[in-house]
């Protein structure tokens, strides 16, 4: 037995563990746990469905922008490649595709509003973006005009939208302005994030594990996302810190660079689920990672590769609340993978 | 060992975890020089192409961080509109077939057609090899050009001094150390890239200095300055286009390298010349020296020192000026043939494709094609060949 004991780390512990030493145990897991970095255990994971297909098979698109809408629990993609837009039963089967006489060319993001309202964003170099609003047949609608613009947010030329409640959320990717209209085009208020992050910019960088504060000019969003409650999230790859902007003012961050499961490589779009969980894509790690509402890593998923499940380089992605499904566009013209999350 | 001994290991681990834990990085992941290990590599979970790489090829790695939306401080080489408008240009454009009636413009004939099959970016189905040399056209990849370990001089493997400033804004070295290379170009000590491995290079890096305050961006007032040395190292892999001057008839390469000086006469032209209406009766412009520059003709001007050089000059070219590769055509990709910073078909700038109508045309293709310029109304309607400003019309 002694000699058993010399040759056995874990007769050891388990030994110890008879001698109900839980002291002991209890600090073999700390460390386990601090050294290769798992997460805390976690009841919720995601199951592989499909990839959005049409009858002759999957769509092989490469990095388009996703969007659901769940009303209709349909998902609707748009290729910025070819120009067209196509919308997807909840089966994830072709059912529509817009784009022969819609200009879509251009149009850098878009999202679903009320009654199947399709919000398109189109950047311009100089002065403002144009919003054009199609309706659910896809026939298009007087363009929104963005007005009453403060001189702060003169030019405003976002690159990304989300549609809630009503409003349009608007980010502009390189100044991080984040504008909110109504849908008539009307400024209703607006955010510098570039500006309040400069100001955290100590507290950035006396947290453990930080890189240094980047170049501010040449930090830009990647993805964001706004929660029921108004909670701003966006991803910010140059500093590798994924921020959440409460209700409050008060601004939130989390997110340290690596490697290992649960760090971040190149962070991009972001969702949050109705309980609170936060995926965030990683296109370098080509992983999507779960963290709950405090930022606790939950589990990531997903793996460089050509298995069904596995991702390529994941970008854009949109959650279904009602269905918990999940759409992650990606490269390698590996199309959109849908997931469906299962536990809590 | 005994129970106590478990507890001093244990609580001894215990610290070592949080050291470990805690020992984050605390420096830039990547500026100017080479940047952390797992940016790119994977101990676990890499790909079967080649070295440990978090892509399918060396391009798909890079452009997971240079692409996207592009800005004069986008490091985008790659956007989904055309919008990264780099010295260097937009690798969209390789993508982007234009046809009007009576032509077409391929996309591949519009840049260095790099490798990057996450990314959508397929090998140049027309060349086998470079143009006046034998780069392989497969092996084509960011990284056969810029040396993605910033080596210099073969690195401090092979003795040289390690890096402590990029090379690519004048900065001055710290002490014990170097700057990098121009845009971790490749020097003569590269090997043109780990998928081309034995493709030794000849020349080494050019100098040229971007101005820091608008990285990725140019105009006539913020552009890089470009020193000496350019031509050569394109002559890397195109050594056989790289002439210093004029050959015989019937076989016309237009000269470029550091003997190919600007004349007296294509001095004048370039600091008089406005656009082709302004020419006057003598084939003049009424320009002058100190406004002259023009950011689709860019120079050399002639000197080997970054500390000489101003990314904000707008001054023309003087007697030690010479003429450039990229005095004519982007490195990475253009909306035009043959990567040329204007369209090198067009007898009127106006008419260059793509243009309104034309096929392939989304977005704003025209606009960005000329850097947001609208030639038009900025140079006239009736707006020749840029080469005129040197050559006049």
């Amino acid at each position: 037995m002694d000699t058993f004991r010399k040759a056995s780390f874990f007769c050891l512990l388990k030994d110890n563990m008879m001698k109900k030493s839980f002291l002991t145990y209890s600090f073999l897991v700390s460390i386990f746990l601090l050294i290769f970095g798992a997460s805390q255990a976690s009841g919720i994971e995601v199951v592989f469905l499909h990839r959005l297909a049409d009858f002759e098979g999957v769509i092989p698109s490469l990095f388009s922008r996703v969007a659901v809408d769940e009303d209709q629990t349909e998902a609707f993609t748009l290729n910025p490649r070819d120009n067209t837009m196509r919308i997807f039963n909840s089966r994830g089967m072709e059912v529509f595709t817009l784009g022969d006489d819609v200009a879509l060319s251009g149009a850098s993001d878009f999202d679903i509003g009320a009654e199947g309202d399709i919000y398109l964003v189109y950047p311009r170099r100089e002065g403002f973006s144009e919003i054009l609003r199609l309706d659910y047949k896809g026939e298009p609608q007087p363009a929104i005009s963005l007005q009453n613009f403060p001189t702060d947010f003169q030019p405003f030329s976002p690159s990304l939208v989300q549609y809630i409640d009503g409003l349009l959320y608007l980010v502009e990717a390189s100044s991080m302005d984040l504008v909110v209209i109504d849908t008539g085009g009307r400024f209703q208020k607006g955010y510098h994030l570039k500006a309040e992050l400069l100001e955290l910019k100590d507290t950035f960088q006396n947290s453990p594990g930080r890189d240094e504060f980047a170049d501010p000019e040449s930090m830009t969003i990647f993805g964001f996302y706004v929660d029921r409650e108004g909670n701003i999230f966006f991803t910010v790859p140059l500093l590798f810190t994924t921020f959440k902007r409460q209700m409050d003012g008060t601004i939130k961050m989390f997110g340290v660079s690596g490697g290992a499961k649960g760090k971040f490589g190149v962070i991009a779009g972001i969702v949050t689920d109705r309980e609170g969980n936060i995926y965030i894509t990683d296109r370098l790690r080509s992983v999507v990672l779960i963290f709950d509402s405090s930022f606790n890593f939950l589990t990531e998923f997903g793996f460089r590769g050509f298995r069904d499940s596995s991702l390529i380089v994941p970008d854009d992605l949109a959650i279904n609340n009602e269905k918990r499904l999940l759409y992650i566009a990606q490269g390698g013209r590996k199309g959109v993978s849908v997931f469906r999350i299962v536990g809590e | 060992m005994t129970p106590k001994s478990v507890h001093i290991a244990a609580t001894a681990a215990f610290f070592l975890g949080v050291f470990l834990v805690n020992v984050g990085t605390v420096r830039s992941f990547h500026n100017g020089g080479v940047m952390e290990c797992n940016g790119c590599h994977s101990m676990h979970n890499a790909n079967e192409w080649g070295p440990l790489l978090l892509g399918s090829d060396p391009s798909s790695v890079c452009l997971n961080c240079h692409s996207g939306t592009g800005g004069a401080n986008s490091p985008s080489v790659f956007s989904a509109d055309g919008s990264a408008m780099t010295p260097g240009g937009d690798f969209y454009w390789l993508n982007k077939t234009f046809t009007w009636s009576g032509g077409e413009s391929r996309g591949e004939s519009h840049g260095h057609n790099v490798v990057a099959l996450d990314f959508g970016l397929t090998r140049d189905q027309r060349l086998v090899e470079s143009p006046g040399g034998n780069y392989p056209s497969e092996n084509l990849s960011c990284i056969s050009c810029h040396d993605p370990h910033a080596k210099k001089g073969g690195g401090t493997r092979l003795g040289a001094l390690p890096l402590t400033v990029s090379g690519s804004y004048g900065e001055l070295p710290g002490g014990g150390g170097v700057t990098g290379n121009y845009r971790l170009l490749g020097d003569s000590r590269y090997e043109g890239g780990s998928a081309a491995v034995g493709y030794r290079f000849s020349y080494d890096a050019p100098v040229a200095r971007q101005n820091i305050l608008g990285k990725f961006g140019e105009t006539d007032e913020s552009h890089v300055d470009y020193g000496t040395g350019m031509s050569e190292w394109c002559g890397n892999c195109h050594g056989a286009i790289l002439q210093d001057s004029h050959l015989g008839a019937g076989s016309f390469v237009h000269p470029a390298g550091n003997n190919a000086m600007l004349s007296i006469e294509t001095i004048s032209m370039y600091n008089a010349y406005i656009n082709t209406g302004d020419l006057l009766a003598n084939g003049t412009g009424t320009g002058i020296a100190g406004t002259a520059y023009l950011q689709f003709v860019p120079f050399e001007r002639g000197t080997g020192d970054p500390q000489l050089l101003d990314p904000t000059s707008t001054q023309g070219p003087d007697a030690n000026s010479k003429v450039m590769c990229l005095s004519c055509h982007r490195a990475h990709g253009s909306a035009f043939r043959s990567a040329g910073r204007w369209d090198f078909d067009a007898a009127l700038l106006a008419e260059s494709h793509p243009g309104p109508g034309d096929g392939g045309v989304s977005g704003n293709d025209v606009l960005y094609s000329y850097y947001n310029r609208d030639i038009s109304i900025e140079f006239g309607p009736g707006q020749g060949q840029f080469c005129e400003k040197c050559h006049g019309a």
